[in-house]
């Protein structure tokens, strides 16, 4: 499996399970999913179908518009400050300015997980808000040990998410052990936290969720829990460090609903130490090297219900466990080496709904051992299963959701199916299926997910489609079809989701014909013959946020954002300010994908593209947050002076000015990045001057014994600092390594002759723009794995450049064929003064008054205000005074 | 109009706001004043007094419950509010869950 085929797979297991009964945001937690993020923030979006906004969103957006008007907001009701904070962090307008009106608001919830620039300085107002304060997400932000020291005296605190904070450490933790209301703690992949840390979560005597995900020095920690009697919920997912001992800490958790510890280096002997948790509901030990011998320990466990094994590399003998664990309701067993004579010990489950058996060697005869169950879910994605099997299933008459994908299942098979009319979901993407197949299952007229991604279906199969009136989403991308194929699509009214790539003959008439379907959310019709003209026709879909258009030809920047402005501008005006429009730019320049609620500078953040198939893994998105842009407003007397070749988009702005705005070149990326030698002589003497100063290489020491990572789409890119450098790519749960290569060891004597050359010091320049050039010193790493296009070893140049605040790999290019530029953002080689002065760039957007619409948008305000959008610009405010 | 399809909406000034009983059902309060079983003084004689909100704002008030309307029946104009308004404005639409 590869290119288009692959997909990733939901492995949500636990659906419906019960939620701990605690209202407000701050129940939340993380840890209560079984794949688990940051607290959600609240949502304000728009609900399709609702038929006006109310008068309170209607002020909150008035006020979000100009919120520097507001001194504070302390005169409100809590709730309705919290909402308008809600709104501002929603909408990415929150800045350290404004939040200095919400000190003493008494909000509850400040939610800001993921949200760019908050830090210590932050930590003033959002502790001013005492004792009324229950919950606080501070994830993935500066926030220090000192910072979250402020916290100390918001006694009434509930929920407390300090994930991905890589600057709070034990020490930071022993301000929270006063919280004593504390029941949901969250802290994933905080590295610097150690067993001794852990101790101040000794007097937390109310936590009822702990989630230490990723966190990789915690071995020996969880004692410091054993009196927690009411933990209810440990999540220790992926903590190499945890062994068969800490399990022994946490036996007496008689508590625990919730146990996961999915790939850590628990075996059988630790799963043995669990046998006391008589409360436990769900245990996950995905990836644990564990055998079936550690079913006796799980069969002591008499409430089990939700027990997740995948890739475990669980073979058939012990199997015959399974048939003790009477109260399962979601068994997951993909990628393990069962065959069918492990199902056989399953007949007896009588109340397992859910069973994933994904690529497992599962054929016809075992899926006979599931005639009998209640199973509402069925994976058998990647097994031998075909048509003969199908009959088995035929009676299984509660079946909601079936993947068949990647199976031997033939369109004659299919015919067996036709009597689950309780089926809502189906996945039929293989490449065997024809229209045929989808003949035979018209009777399923409940369906609202079908999934015929690499069928082979033609237009005369697409006639079967409206017995399928309640579909949400179809996938049809086998290439197969045309327009008239598309006819049969315009009157499934309820489609949100429609993905139509690959079929390479559609045209724009595709786009007219769907131009009804109004409560499209997604649409993907990349790779075919769409043009400019056609994209018109999208303007009626409201509800669209986001389009792909992948590998279509000759769209024009101007059109696309022109359709997407107009499409999204109710949407626009109504949930962000420049974060918006700044998101669309940065989108379309990059990808021609526009979702539309985004972050300022972020390409594609995964919540963006709704019910959007990613086609590869989109994991860390927290380096998505550069480049930045700021939007600068030039007067009529003083104008920008654009370059020849800068593209550039009319935006108007809340009063219907018309703004000529010229965007920055930005093309990052294949574009080769010729480097142009600096002027080395002059460089020489101004260094000769300075005694004693520090070479590069002296201040890149800091870096000794470090490895840094990047994550980009598929592939991984990992720096160990003078040693090596290697592309690779791991699987999801199992952090396994399935691919890598080498793109260079360190050499030496490479980089000695290089900088001879150089006196250390090169610049980067960008030639397509003026500001961005950047000082770096270049090492070289040669002699990587075979590059089989040139027969020769990769090779790469790592580029230091100075850049705050941490060492991280900022982008990775390829020059020529298998010879690599890696850029490192390197925070100690600032203290160079020739690389002091060159600090990263902030784009600029530059924006023209249009004196010609100026006037004549005047006189006609109202249709200007249809297409209105608030640009809201972090520095200059004074273009547009808010009265109108 | 006819004296039973209209609402009287009296402010904290006394003002009185003579409006379709529709568009003052766009507030959820409001409708549960004019519908709620029982002789309430407020259901009989269509007439609701505000205390706690001031001519200027009820007006606002008013001119959404119109507009709400329209908006509803897809003509989708702005509706205009003041910046001096915004709170005040807020804290009353929170109060008739509008």
């Amino acid at each position: 499996m590869g290119g288009i085929c692959s997909r990733k797979r939901d492995q949500q297991v636990l659906e419906g399970r019960v939620r701990r009964g605690v209202s407000g945001n701050y129940s939340k937690s993380s840890s209560s999913k079984w794949l688990g993020t940051t607290f959600a923030r609240p949502n304000a979006d728009l609900q399709p179908g609702c038929s006006f906004p109310s008068l309170l969103e209607l002020c909150i957006y008035r006020i979000r518009e100009d919120i520097s008007r507001y001194k504070s907001f302390s005169m409100l009701p809590r709730d309705l400050s919290q909402q308008i904070f809600n709104e501002l962090v929603i909408s990415h307008s929150l800045t350290a300015a404004c939040l200095e009106a919400f000190r003493d608001c008494a909000l509850q919830d400040v939610l800001l997980g993921e949200y760019p620039g908050v830090m210590d300085s932050w930590m003033d107002v959002i502790s001013s808000q005492g004792s009324s304060l229950l919950s606080v997400d501070l994830s993935d932000s500066d926030v220090t040990d000192a910072g979250l020291g402020l916290l100390k005296d918001c006694s009434n605190l509930q929920a407390i998410a300090l994930n991905y904070c890589n600057n709070i450490s034990d020490h930071g933790l022993k301000h929270l052990s006063g919280l004593t209301n504390i029941t949901s703690l969250s802290l994933k992949k905080s590295c610097s936290v150690t067993a001794e840390g852990m101790r101040a979560f000794s007097t937390l005597l109310n936590l009822e969720n702990l989630d230490m995900e990723r966190c990789s020095g915690i071995h020996g920690g969880l004692v410091h829990l054993k009196g927690l009697k009411k933990l209810e919920s440990l999540n220790i997912r992926c903590c190499k460090c945890i062994t068969d001992m800490d399990m022994k800490a946490i036996s007496g958790l008689t508590n625990l609903k919730e146990l996961q510890i999915s790939n850590t280096n628990v075996t059988d002997v630790g799963v043995s130490y669990l046998r006391g948790l008589q409360k436990l509901i769900m245990l996950n030990l995905e990836g644990c090297n564990i055998t079936t011998a550690c079913l006796d320990s799980i069969s002591a466990l008499a409430t089990i219900a939700y027990l997740n094994l995948n890739r475990c590399h669980l073979p058939d003998d012990g199997c015959d466990k399974f048939s003790g664990l009477k109260n399962l309701k979601v068994l997951s067993l993909a990628f393990n080496d069962v065959t069918d004579a492990c199902l056989v010990h399953l007949k007896g489950l009588k109340k397992l709904e859910s069973l994933n058996l994904d690529s497992c060697r599962i054929g016809d005869e075992g899926i006979a051992n599931l005639a009998g169950l209640p199973l509402k879910s069925l994976e058998l994605s990647d097994t031998i299963v075909g048509s003969s099997g199908l009959r088995h299933l035929s009676g299984i008459t509660h079946l909601e959701n079936l993947n068949l994908s990647f199976t031997l299942v033939t369109d004659g098979g299919l015919r067996k199916l036709s009597g689950l009319t309780s089926l809502r979901s189906l996945n039929l993407d293989a490449r065997q299926i024809t229209d045929a197949g989808l003949t035979a299952l018209t009777s399923l007229t409940g369906l609202t997910r079908l999934d015929l991604f690499g069928a082979r279906i033609t237009d005369s199969g697409t006639n079967c489609l409206k017995y399928f009136k309640n579909l949400k989403s179809l996938e049809i991308c086998g290439g197969g079809l045309t327009d008239a194929g598309v006819k049969n699509i315009k009157d499934l009214v309820h489609l949100t989701v429609l993905n139509l790539s690959q079929n390479t003959n559609l045209t724009d008439k595709t786009l007219e014909l769907i131009s009804g379907l109004t409560e499209l959310v997604s649409l993907n019709v990349s790779n075919s013959l769409i043009t400019n003209e056609g994209l018109h026709y999208l303007k009626p879909l409201k509800n669209l946020r986001a389009l792909s258009l992948e590998s279509c030809k000759g769209f024009e920047l101007d059109v696309i954002l022109d359709v997407a402005v107009d499409l999204t501008s109710r949407f626009l005006t109504r949930c962000y300010g420049t974060a918006g429009i700044l998101a669309l730019v940065n989108t379309v320049v990059h990808s021609a994908t526009y979702p539309c609620r985004s972050l300022v500078g972020a390409t594609v953040s995964p919540d963006l593209t709704t019910g959007h198939h990613q086609r590869g893994p989109l994991k860390d998105l927290r380096s998505s947050r550069e480049p930045k842009y700021q939007i600068e407003f030039h007067s009529e007397e003083s104008p920008f002076h654009p370059d020849d070749d800068q593209e550039s988009m009319v935006m108007p702005n809340k009063n219907g000015e018309n703004y000529l705005c010229f965007l920055p070149k930005v093309v990052k990326a294949k574009s080769e990045m010729p480097l142009t030698q600096l002027n080395v002589s002059s460089l020489i003497v101004e260094t000769e001057k300075r005694v004693k100063l520090k070479t590069p290489d002296e201040l890149l020491e800091a870096l000794k014994g470090l490895c840094v990572v990047r994550q980009e789409g598929w592939w991984s890119y990992e720096l160990c600092y003078q040693k090596k450098l290697r592309q690779f790519h791991v699987e999801d749960e199992k952090e396994k390594v399935v691919q890598e290569f080498i793109l260079g060891v360190y050499d030496e004597e490479a980089t000695a002759a290089f900088n001879q050359n150089l006196s250390d010091i090169s610049t980067l320049k960008d030639p397509r723009s003026k500001d961005a050039s950047q000082r770096y010193h270049a090492h070289q790493y040669t002699n990587g794995t075979i590059c089989d296009l040139t027969n020769e070893p990769r090779e790469t140049e790592v580029r230091f450049v100075c850049s705050e605040p941490r060492a991280m790999i900022s982008s990775i290019t390829e020059l020529s064929t298998c010879k690599y530029a890696l850029t490192v953002h390197s925070p100690t080689l600032c203290k160079h003064p020739l690389f002091q002065e060159e600090r990263p760039v902030l784009h600029t957007i530059n924006c023209n008054l249009r004196p010609k619409d100026y006037k004549e948008a005047k006189p006609d305000k109202v249709e200007a205000d249809d297409k209105q959008i608030f640009m809201v610009p972090d520095i200059d405010s004074s273009n547009h005074d808010s009265d109108e | 109009m006819r004296k039973e399809d209209t609402v009287k909406l009296i402010s904290a000034e006394g003002f009185e706001f003579v409006i379709h009983k529709e568009a003052a059902m766009v507030s959820q309060t409001i409708r549960n004043m004019l519908t709620s079983p029982g002789s309430f003084a407020e259901t009989e004689h269509g007439e609701v007094t505000f205390p706690e909100i001031s001519t200027t704002i009820l007006e606002k008030i008013c001119q959404y419950f119109y507009w709400s309307l329209q908006y509803a029946n897809g003509k989708e104009t702005e509706f205009p509010i003041e910046p001096e308004l915004t709170l005040e404005l807020m804290m009353a639409a929170n109060y008739l869950h509008t």
